[in-house]
Parts: C-alpha cells; structure tokens; sequence
C-alpha cells in the first residue's frame, strides 16, 4: 500500500514539473519587472539626472544625490519588496521624470491599447476566416486548395511597424482618406487597426489553412463522405480537428499584439500602453515603465488564459488522458515551393552587392535628392546614399542575426536536453513578442545593437529548444540509442556522442531559416529607437528616419521599406517550407514542438 | 493461476554457474496522472544458467519483454528481486553496471537497428569493450569475434548501411560475444528473418553455447525456434509463468491452456525435418559457407 502511495505521489511529482516551471517563470518576469530600478542602475542615474538636472555636471556626488532621491541605493530586496507591496495597494509610484503619479497615465493608455487590440482582433480574425473559407469549400468538394497565394501571405506577413509605415504613406499621405495622427475618433482607429490586425490575421489564416488541410488529408473526412456525412456535419468535425491544433498558436499570435501595438501606436502617435511603455523605456522612466510593462503582461496572460480554456473547451476530455493525436505534416517539398523564397533571396542580394561598395556616411549628396542613374534610391535628409545605407543595412542586419541565431543555437540545443525543466521559460520567453524584450533591455541597459541582439536572443530560442527536445526524444527512443546502456555506455556519454551529433544538422537548419525572421526582429528594435543607433546603416533606422519625410521625399521609405519586404518574404516563404526534401514516412516525436513552434516573421 | 508443484520450483544446483535469476517479480506499469494501473508481471520466477539454453516463450502481452528489461537491469520490479549470482542487481550508474555488463550480455530483436549507423563495425564491436573496461587488445578481440560468427574480417570497415541485413544479425551477436558474456539473452533473435537465415542464427547460437559453456535464454513466441535451441523452456501468460518444463514434451503433449493455445496456433515443421534443416546448416557454417 505504502509503495502504491509513493508511486501515486510520484507520478504526481512528475506530473507537476510543468506547472511548477511555468508559475516559476512568470514569477521570474515579475521579479524582473520589479528589479528594473536596481538593474537600470547608473545608467538610469546617468538618464535622470540630464532629463531633471540639465544644469548639474555628471559628477560622481550628483550621480550619488540622484541615486538617493531615486532611492536606488536600498538594495535589491528593499526595492523590490516596496514596490510589490505599493503596487498591492494600487500605488504604482511616480514618474522620475515628471514627478507625477503613474497609474492615472497608464490606466487611460491601457483603455485606448485595449480598444486599438479589440478592433484589431476583429480585423484578424476577419481576415483568418477570409483565408479559411475558399480551402474549406474546396476541402468539402473533395479538392485540396494550396491556399492564399504567396502575395497574400507575403503581403499578410510584414511586421506590423513596417505595414503601419506602408498604411500611413498610402492612406493618409498619398490618398489622404484617413487622418495620419492622432486618436479621436472612430476615423483614427481605422489604418493602426488594420496595421495591427493584418499580420496577425494573416498568420492566424495560414496556419488554420495548413491545418484544415491536413484535416481532409486524413482518411476519416473520405469515410464519413462516403457514409453521406452532410457538409454542416462534415465541416463541425474538421474544425473541430484542426482548431485544437492552431489555437495555441493563436494564443501567441494574440499576445504577439502587445508587441505590435507598441510599433503601431509609434507610428500613428496614439496615447496608447505601447507608446508610454516605449517613452519610458527609452527616457529610463522606471516607474512608467514597470506600470506599463505590468500591464502588458496581464493582458497576455489574460490573452494565454483565454485560448486555453478555449482549446479545453474544444478537446473536452481528450486533453486530459493526453489523447490528441498530433497531426502530421502531409507535404513534401517541391521545388516549386522554392521559387519564392529564391526570388526574394536574390533581389535581396543584388541590393546588398549594389550598395556595400559605396559611402554610406559622408552626406556628399544635396538632402533630400530625388533618385537619378547616380543615386538609384535617391539621399536621405543629410544628403547620403540611401542605396548605400540599405546594402550595407543588410550586413548590419543580418550580421547581428546572425549572431543571434548562433546564441539561440547553443541555447536551443543545451535546454533541448532538459525538455521538461525548459517548458515553462520557453513557453514564457515565446509567448514574449520581441519588442517588449527589447523595452526591458534598453530600460536596463540603455538603447544599443547589442540590447537588441541580447533582448531578441531571450525571446527566440524557445522554438529550437522545443525543436531540439522533439529530436532527442526521438532519436532517445532509436533501438541503437536504447542498446547503448546496455553495452556500457554512460548517460552523459550516450548525449554527447551518440544523440547531439545526430541532432545538430537539423536543428541547425531549423535556425538559420529563422534568419530573416529575426532580422526583422532586430530592424523593428532599431525602428522604434531602440536598436542600432545613428548614423548606423540599419534598415529599421534608415526607415525610421525616413518616416519625417515621407511626404516630401517618398524614396526615403521606399529603399528600406524594399528591403525588409524582401526580408519578410524571405521568411515568410522559409518558414513555411516543408522541412523534409522528400516522401518518406515521418514521425512527429511530440506534441510539444507542434504546439509551441512558432513559425518566424 | 497454480503452477504444478513438482515443475514450479526452481531449484539453482551448485553447479551452476553465473547464476541470473529474478525471483517473484512483480512490474505495475502506472498512467501518467496515476490513475490507471496495468499489471505486466505479476510473480514470475525465472532462472538461468551458463550453459544452459532456455526458452521464454508467450503471446504477445504475455509480458516477456517485461521480464527481459528486469534481467537486464534495465528497470526496476515493483516488488521482487533480481540477482545475479547472488547479488541484487537494479539499474544504477553506468560505472557501477560493469561487471554485471560483461557478464550478462543482450542481442535486441531488431539486430540491423541495434547498430549506430554513424559507426563502422569495428568500432560497434570495440566501443563497448572500452566502455566496459574490458583489457587486452580490442581490435584482436573483434577480428576474434567476427570469426566466432562467421563473418570475414573484411567487414570491419565498413558501416551498417554497407553490409546485408543477415550480416547485421550476426556482428550483433559478435558485438555481444565479444564481450565474453556468461549468459546472452536474446530478444525475439529470429523473428523477421527468412528461414535459411533463421536456422544460420539459430545453429549459431546454439554453437555458441556449447564451444564458450554460454547460458542463453531465448525470448520467443516461435516454438519451433525455441525447440531447435532450448532444452526447456518456461512460459508466460497474461504476466504470470503458466507452464514450464521440457520443451519436446510441452509440444507434443501440452499440459497448460496457455501452451497448447500457443502450440495449435503455430504451423510446426515436424521435428524430425526441422533436426535435419539445423545439421545441414550445421555442416555448411563448419564449412564457412554463408548467404
């Protein structure tokens, strides 16, 4: 009895492992949220005391005054616990910058962001169905539709900071239908709505297409067709089956809007959480920030929570006893699918070599020249070369995300090997938009590359540490691998010689087709001021300062709104590849790396 | 379920040597959250010796790979012990399972998938007499057990891709005989293989065990397989041993349900034939003839 009472409580230990983790990572970005002051540290001393004291010189006493006044030299501990504590009592402190209360500020933001993300759910999920419709009609009629076409998707697959930018120059600038800033009135919320919603809509869409598609790829749908199934019956049991498979995704594509509204609320100047939080990042108002950066955080557990009781509700019992069965990608590559993502690879490089080999700083050229044979994308506001600046950007760009696969690479594949211990901070750290990291890095640490690269590097390793985890436990479960203890060989041993060589190819691939993805990462950090800073040649800061004047001088948007197009098809189309070059039978090793990859761009 | 008194018991004589033996185990498999429990093993006794050649045999579910893993010591019984040679052997670093490693060695049933394709064969055969601390010269040892099975030394070389799946069989066994094992389980060693080749593996083992005085136990669900290797064989049903004895008469005349299902169920070469088949295969691996 006793025994069968220790089993029982293991097996409830074990059971637990999970949960544990995931309530320890959220605890954990709690605790980093209230830490920002005592980590943002003389950086933050330094910020203070030129925004309140312009007059003071950066002495060593001054510094130590602003420390005080700030009461940054209580420690971490006392910090944090005072915090926690007025924040229990709804105090959320004052701003260091104006000297004024906090919460009044961020609860108006939260209200305009959360009606901004309401619209643009609406918009997303319009879209999704709009994608969905003709591949379940087509589906019913016994034909499997390939889906939108590749324009759609790439065109549904710019991130957010750079469609805001296409929407504002087109729908305000060029055909001036919508005001360009501002939030007053219905009118004001129509292009962010549209800019925040059609990339995630467009991902939503993708991704039920693909799994509506091998739905009525699965035998059942030809079975209770030719049992005289109707369409209203046939058409509730394939959703049935493919949303469970998509909604954890959608989860993350919904919390991925807290990202987007920061860029989009940039671009539009709304008043909304996004845009304080990013204002407070950048001036290192701490206090501002950890309001905002809460906030953020609790509509995306709301947002996570919401899905998942959805997803139960959809599963019923069959979540409990474990017993979805996972789909299994149907397709094999062909080439075909190839033509896109070379295509876009290709423009990308005849970008890249025409401009590495001319002078991207000196401002030679007169400001603002339109494009001639000369200067086939026209000058910046400075005069300098705008080819020049986007080739060279994309050395820049990609050079640092290259870097950051790397690091995401030798994250990946050390916390793959601890598949059950990682769940929790790589759901956390995924669920993450790439944006909201890079506001608490720079709040730390100041805006710079190499934030960005860190900030983007603590959000995008999740998939390949889920990826490789999927590998190992297959590879684990070979008979050749399986004989191994039997013949000696030592469990650390039978990790490094025998499962991590086999592992390292593909997921080594798996990374660098997320190349593209996080290079649009980094340009979008860079966008919002908190990546490279000038006079760097980066994509995201060459658009960005484009932005003010694009009425008078469209071509400083054009050359590297160009560029990281090409990016996000490069990475849409790569991301979508199928990932086995040819037919064979392929075995998905878990349910996790179904559900928690999270395909790029 | 009772088992006759006067074949229930398993009595180890002192003369046995290297002496394997799992006394009344019991293997409980439980669900994750705990709630369903499925009884794999439930009280089974079973001995082995060196030298001795005996059959496990049972339907599928019967729990024979259950009782397999135990003796390896690959996991824990829920209740009941594993020893060897006196000792309780349970799973425990790969350091401390050496001497047991090289004393009771393993061939899987599926030999082909049971070699790392990344390696060639000599480093198959070698890896694991390092691993196990095994002294003196490895490469000699291999050539030496490649020979035992048969196989042309120029097979070293080469990788799993390479060589044909009869040959795989065989370097499986040569990798396990290398290490100079008192006792060989055998998982299922024949299943899958056309029946020249099955008799080669079949006569080979039985070789084996009478030239290095090897203890084999055979897990099968084939009897005929069992018949031309084993003396006696034990058999289990629905996780419990349910008739044991001497493999010629339970064929002929079985005693338990369970056997006589398991002895109707099968198409059976007359013994007779079947002594014939493993003489002939007999001469022809003397004289290094092989498929």
């Amino acid at each position: 009895m006793l025994q069968r009472f220790q089993r029982q409580g293991w097996a409830a230990l074990n059971h637990m492992v999970i949960p544990a983790s995931r309530l320890l990572s959220v605890a954990a970005v709690v605790l980093l949220v209230g830490l920002l002051p005592w980590m943002s540290g003389s950086s933050a001393e330094y910020t203070i005391l030129r925004a309140r004291y312009a007059d003071l010189p950066a002495t060593q006493e001054n510094l130590a005054l602003v420390s005080a006044e700030l009461g940054l030299d209580r420690g971490p501990l006392v910090i944090f616990w005072d915090w926690a504590s007025a924040m229990m009592r709804g105090d959320a402190g004052e701003s260091w910058i104006s000297g004024r209360p906090v919460l009044p500020g961020v609860t108006d933001a939260l209200g305009v962001s959360l009606t901004l993300m309401g619209f643009a759910i609406i918009i997303a999920l319009l879209l999704a169905c709009a994608l969905c419709v003709p591949v379940l009609i087509a589906g019913l009629r016994g034909r499997s539709a390939r889906g939108s076409g590749a324009a759609a998707a790439a065109f549904t697959a710019l991130p957010e900071f750079l469609l805001a930018a296409s929407l504002l120059v087109i729908g305000s600038v060029w055909l001036g239908w919508f005001p360009p800033y501002g939030w007053q009135g219905a009118q004001h919320a129509v292009l962010p709505a549209l800019a925040l919603g059609i990339p995630g809509g467009g991902l939503i869409g993708r991704l039920t297409v693909e799994a509506i598609n091998q739905t009525f790829a699965e035998r059942w749908t030809v079975t209770w067709q030719m049992a005289g199934a109707s369409h209203r019956v046939l058409l509730t049991a394939v959703l049935r089956r493919s949303l469970p498979a998509v909604l954890g995704q959608v989860g993350l594509v919904l919390i991925g809007l807290t990202g987007g509204a920061v860029a989009v609320e940039q671009v539009f100047a709304i008043p909304g959480l996004g845009r304080l939080t990013l204002g407070a990042a950048t001036s290192q108002d701490i206090p501002a920030l950890q309001a905002g950066m809460l906030a953020l955080v609790i509509i995306a557990i709301l947002i996570g929570s919401a899905t998942g009781l959805a997803r139960r509700a959809l599963l019923g019992p069959a979540l409990r006893h474990d017993a979805v069965p996972v789909q299994m990608p149907q397709r094999s590559r062909r080439t075909r699918d190839l033509i896109v993502p070379g295509l876009a690879g290709v423009a990308l490089l005849l970008l890249t070599v025409a401009g590495t080999f001319r002078d991207a700083y000196s401002a030679v050229n007169g400001r603002l020249t339109a494009p001639s044979l000369m200067l086939p994308l026209g000058s910046d506001a400075t005069g300098r070369d705008i080819l020049a600046r986007v080739g060279q950007g994309t050395w820049t760009t990609l050079g640092t995300a290259l870097a950051v696969v790397f690091a995401c690479l030798l994250i990946g594949l050390f916390l793959g090997c601890f598949p059950r211990l990682s769940a929790g901070p790589a759901e956390v750290t995924n669920a993450a938009p790439p944006i909201i990291a890079g506001l608490l890095v720079a709040a730390v640490s100041g805006p710079s590359v190499l934030g960005a690269a860190v900030a983007i590097t603590a959000v995008s390793w999740a998939p390949l540490a889920v990826y490789t985890a999927g590998l190992v436990t297959e590879m684990s479960s070979r008979t050749h691998i399986k004989m191994l203890p039997l013949l000696g060989v030592g469990r650390v041993r039978i990790m490094v010689h025998h499962v991590l060589p086999a592992v390292i190819g593909p997921v080594t691939r798996h990374a660098m087709l997320r190349l593209p993805g996080i290079a649009l990462a980094l340009a979008a950090l860079s966008f919002l001021g908190l990546g490279a800073q000038p006079p760097a040649p980066e994509w995201g800061l060459v658009l960005a300062e484009g932005m003010s004047y694009v009425e008078r001088a469209p071509w400083t948007v054009v050359g590297p709104a160009s560029a990281l197009i090409l990016a996000s098809v490069l990475a849409v189309s790569l991301s979508s590849l199928p990932t086995r070059p040819k037919k064979k039978p392929h075995r998905r090793a878990s349910a996790t790396s179904a559900e928690y990859s999270q395909p790029v761009g | 379920m009772s088992i006759p008194e006067d074949s229930g018991v398993e009595s180890p004589t002192d003369a046995c040597d290297g002496l394997l033996e799992a006394i009344d185990v019991h293997r409980i498999f439980t669900s994750h959250h705990g709630r369903d429990t499925v009884t794999a093993l439930d009280g089974v006794s079973i001995s082995i010796c060196a030298g001795q050649r005996r059959a496990l045999i049972g339907s599928s579910g019967s729990g024979k790979s259950t009782l397999l893993s135990l003796l390896l010591a690959a996991e824990r019984p829920t209740r009941g012990t594993v020893r060897f040679q006196g000792e309780v052997i349970e799973p425990r670093k790969a350091s401390r399972m050496r001497p047991f490693r090289r004393a009771v060695q393993f061939i899987p049933q599926d030999c082909a998938a049971s070699l790392d394709p990344r390696m060639t064969i000599e480093e198959l055969v070698t890896d694991p007499l390092r691993r196990l601390g095994i002294p003196g010269d490895h490469r000699h040892a291999a050539l030496q057990a490649l020979e035992n099975v048969h196989l042309p030394s120029s097979l070293l070389g080469r990788k799993r891709a390479e060589i044909s799946g009869g040959q795989a069989q065989r370097v499986a066994i040569a990798r396990a005989v290398a290490i100079g094992p008192k006792i060989l389980l055998a998982d299922e060693p024949v299943s899958g293989l056309d029946l020249p080749l099955r008799d080669q593996v079949l006569s080979l083992l039985r070789e084996l065990s009478l030239e290095q005085h090897l203890g084999v136990l055979l897990v099968t669900h084939d009897l005929d397989a069992a018949r031309a290797l084993c003396h006696d064989a034990v058999v289990l049903d629905r996780g419990q041993v349910a008739d044991r004895g001497d493999i010629r008469d339970m064929m002929s005349d079985p005693q338990h349900p369970a056997t006589s299902r398991l002895v109707h169920s099968m198409p059976r070469i007359p013994s007779e034939l079947m002594e014939a088949r493993l003489a002939h295969h007999a001469d022809r691996t003397r004289e290094g003839k092989f498929g």
